[in-house]
């Protein structure tokens, strides 16, 4: 599999699309680190592949979303900057907060099992946006979510990228989310899965 | 340990040795005499376990719940108390051997039948019944049929505990030498005289039989491979393993007023620190093997014979002088990191959610992120089975008769040599306080994994 070269500068959304099957996942996984790929990934002009996953400070909402089981709802939003040391009574509130903007107040000491699966989407949105990262790499991330839902997250992801402009790289499952910004479109090229950039 | 003993040079004859003693008369009529017996006691086991089951149909075996995790060491003991009693000459006899490994196989495999039968679909009874089936064709093509790979792995599992049983067979076996393999084993150093390539001969001959058991138990993925994990040995037991548990704390306070208790407390702590030890290495063993990419080495040690391991243990002792206590934390750890091995390692390998991952993305580093995500995920299991490991570390034998002499002693070696001297009644107290151990380390554990 072989992609474009491609940049997304500050706050700006790259949407990866392509059919079922064909990769999108592993590509964004081989952009988190976790799957071996040729190239570079520069973060503010700082080449980041060859750093621990622990040092890269990117943002990730998986695709099984992979919350902490033994966690509950907080403390799963809280995980980025409770590794990073001592959670203040600030990032608690900012944490309450993004809760309550994206209506999951009432189930923030919820254990993670029992969340119904918009619930759990949005709760692994917060988490990768709390610590505040660098990048974010968001796979799926409006899965599962109605329509009331989707707008309330796409409210908090701008108001977020309004005040820590950052890129933001992520697979869509469905077309017309009117999410602006570059894409990289999965098709063949000589034979071989390709993702090639489109502008806007 | 023995004096005058070279272990390099009589090590170097014993691999000579090894070769053409495989099939000496004397290690060729043990490992006959071994299949011989085992069959004689797996087929009685397995025709009273299966009528059990099938009569009951899941229902009134609880009793046999709390059995099935007893010691082998029990069961030689009740045979012992019988036969005393009842037919004196049989006493050191392969029929009292058998015997015990009967009564120890019909619990077992009467729990794991029945639960194998009722985890059958009750829809198709009831369209065999509706279609004219009677019980005795609905028990022959319903229930036998559809369990068979269930009885299969459940027999080859309780073959496979015989053959790798010293506890029994140390107990009842203190009459003709070389009647089992592993009893040629001991004996010979139990009375100093150690030959290596006698030990390797037999060793041979187990790992043959263990790993052709194997084999033969992986074809049957219906049921688990261990057959008893420590997880299904609590979910099985449940509550009558706490009325066992106070039958024997009562026991155990009622023999206990008769006995000096300065006699028994001794190798009583010897062996509650060489449980937790062991446990504990062989926690640090697996996990060392599974994070290093040597994970076959863990596994392979659960083919490996439990003898074989042994040796090595036993050779590295003589070459490092270590003391006896360190040698048995060693041994005990490396025969008991297979069974960490088989119970983490699923658990580990399991499809990956990207726990982990999520973790070191936001920030943890790879140790941090093993003990906030990770360990929470394996820590009910792992506790289990480190109960269970200590359990078994406590009522092992085998292991310890490798260094049962009167410069070290274990309760297990303790209550061993009661049983010998025809102490019974001191020993019932030896091994009731064993069982109670093993029952208070497993209780807890699952207690705690839950």
């Amino acid at each position: 599999m072989t992609a474009d070269d491609f940049d997304v500068g500050p706050g700006e959304w790259l949407e990866v699309s392509a059919p079922s099957g064909f990769g999108k996942s592993t590509l964004l996984r081989s952009l988190m680190g976790l799957t071996p790929v040729e190239g570079q990934l520069r973060v503010s002009g700082v080449e980041v592949s060859g750093q621990p996953l622990h040092r890269r400070r990117f943002g990730v909402v998986f695709q099984d979303q992979a919350l902490f089981a033994h966690l509950n709802a907080l403390d799963n939003a809280l995980f980025g900057l409770r590794i990073r040391g001592r959670v203040s009574d600030g990032d608690r509130a900012r944490a309450e907060d993004a809760f309550r903007k994206l209506g999951l107040l009432h189930r923030i000491r919820a254990p993670v099992d029992e969340l119904s699966g918009g619930e759990r989407q949005r709760v692994a949105l917060i988490r990768a946006v709390l610590f505040g990262p660098v990048l974010l790499l968001l796979d799926e991330p409006f899965k599962g979510l109605d329509a009331e839902h989707l707008r309330s997250v796409m409210d908090y992801l701008q108001s977020f990228l309004s005040e820590s402009p950052v890129p933001v790289v992520w697979i869509s499952h469905l077309n017309g989310t009117g999410v602006p910004g570059k894409r990289l479109v999965g098709g063949d090229r000589n034979g071989r899965r390709h993702f090639q950039l489109h502008h806007p | 340990m023995s004096s005058g003993f070279s272990p390099v040079s009589e090590g170097m004859s014993g691999v000579m040795d090894f070769r053409i003693r495989i099939f000496d008369p004397e290690v060729l009529s043990a490992l006959r005499l071994t299949l011989i017996w085992s069959g004689v006691a797996l087929l009685p086991a397995y025709a009273a376990a299966m009528a059990l089951a099938s009569m009951s149909r899941g229902r009134g075996l609880r009793p046999l719940r709390g059995l099935a995790v007893l010691p082998g060491m029990f069961y030689a003991w009740v045979v012992l108390v019988l036969l005393r009693h009842l037919a004196p000459d049989f006493r050191f006899s392969m029929i009292a051997v058998a015997l015990a490994w009967i009564l120890a196989g019909i619990p077992y495999l009467a729990v794991t039948f029945s639960e194998g039968i009722g985890d059958l679909d009750p829809r198709n009874r009831e369209a065999m019944m509706s279609l004219g089936a009677s019980r005795l064709r609905l028990w022959w093509h319903h229930d036998l049929l559809q369990t068979l790979p269930v009885q299969a792995s459940a027999l080859l599992q309780q073959l496979w505990h015989i053959l790798t049983s010293f506890s029994i067979v140390m107990i009842l076996g203190g009459g003709p030498p070389h009647e089992t393999l592993e009893v040629a084993v001991y004996t010979s150093m139990r009375l100093d005289r150690v030959d290596p390539g006698l030990a390797a001969a037999l060793a041979f001959w187990q790992a043959l039989i263990l790993i052709s058991l194997r084999i033969m138990i992986r074809r049957f993925r219906a049921a688990p491979v261990t057959g008893f994990s420590p997880r299904h040995a609590g979910e099985r037991t449940g509550r009558s393993l706490v009325v066992v548990f106070i039958s024997i704390a009562a026991l155990v306070l009622l023999l206990a007023t008769r006995q000096d208790p300065q006699e028994w407390m001794r190798p009583l702590l010897t062996s509650v620190s060489l449980a937790v030890l062991s446990s504990t290495g062989a926690l640090i063993i697996a996990l060392a093997a599974y994070f290093s990419g040597w994970r076959g080495v863990a596994e392979i040690g659960a083919w490996v014979s439990p003898m074989i391991l042994s040796w090595i243990c036993w050779s590295i002792s003589m070459r490092w002088s270590l003391g006896s206590l360190p040698m048995l934390v060693l041994i005990q750890s490396v025969l008991f990191s297979p069974w960490f091995a088989r119970t983490i390692f699923p658990l580990l390998d399991r499809k990956r959610t990207g726990e982990i991952e999520a973790a070191r993305l936001l920030g943890a580093p790879a140790a941090s992120a093993w003990i906030l995500v990770e360990w929470p995920r394996v820590r009910g299991p792992v506790l289990s089975v480190a109960g269970w490991v200590a359990a078994l570390s406590v009522m092992e034998v085998s292991s310890v008769m490798w260094f049962s002499r009167g410069d070290f002693d274990t309760l297990s070696s303790w209550v061993q040599n009661l049983f010998l001297r025809f102490r019974i009644d001191e020993a019932g107290v030896g091994f009731a306080i064993l069982a109670l151990l093993a029952y208070a380390l497993l209780w807890l554990t699952e207690k705690g994994g839950k």
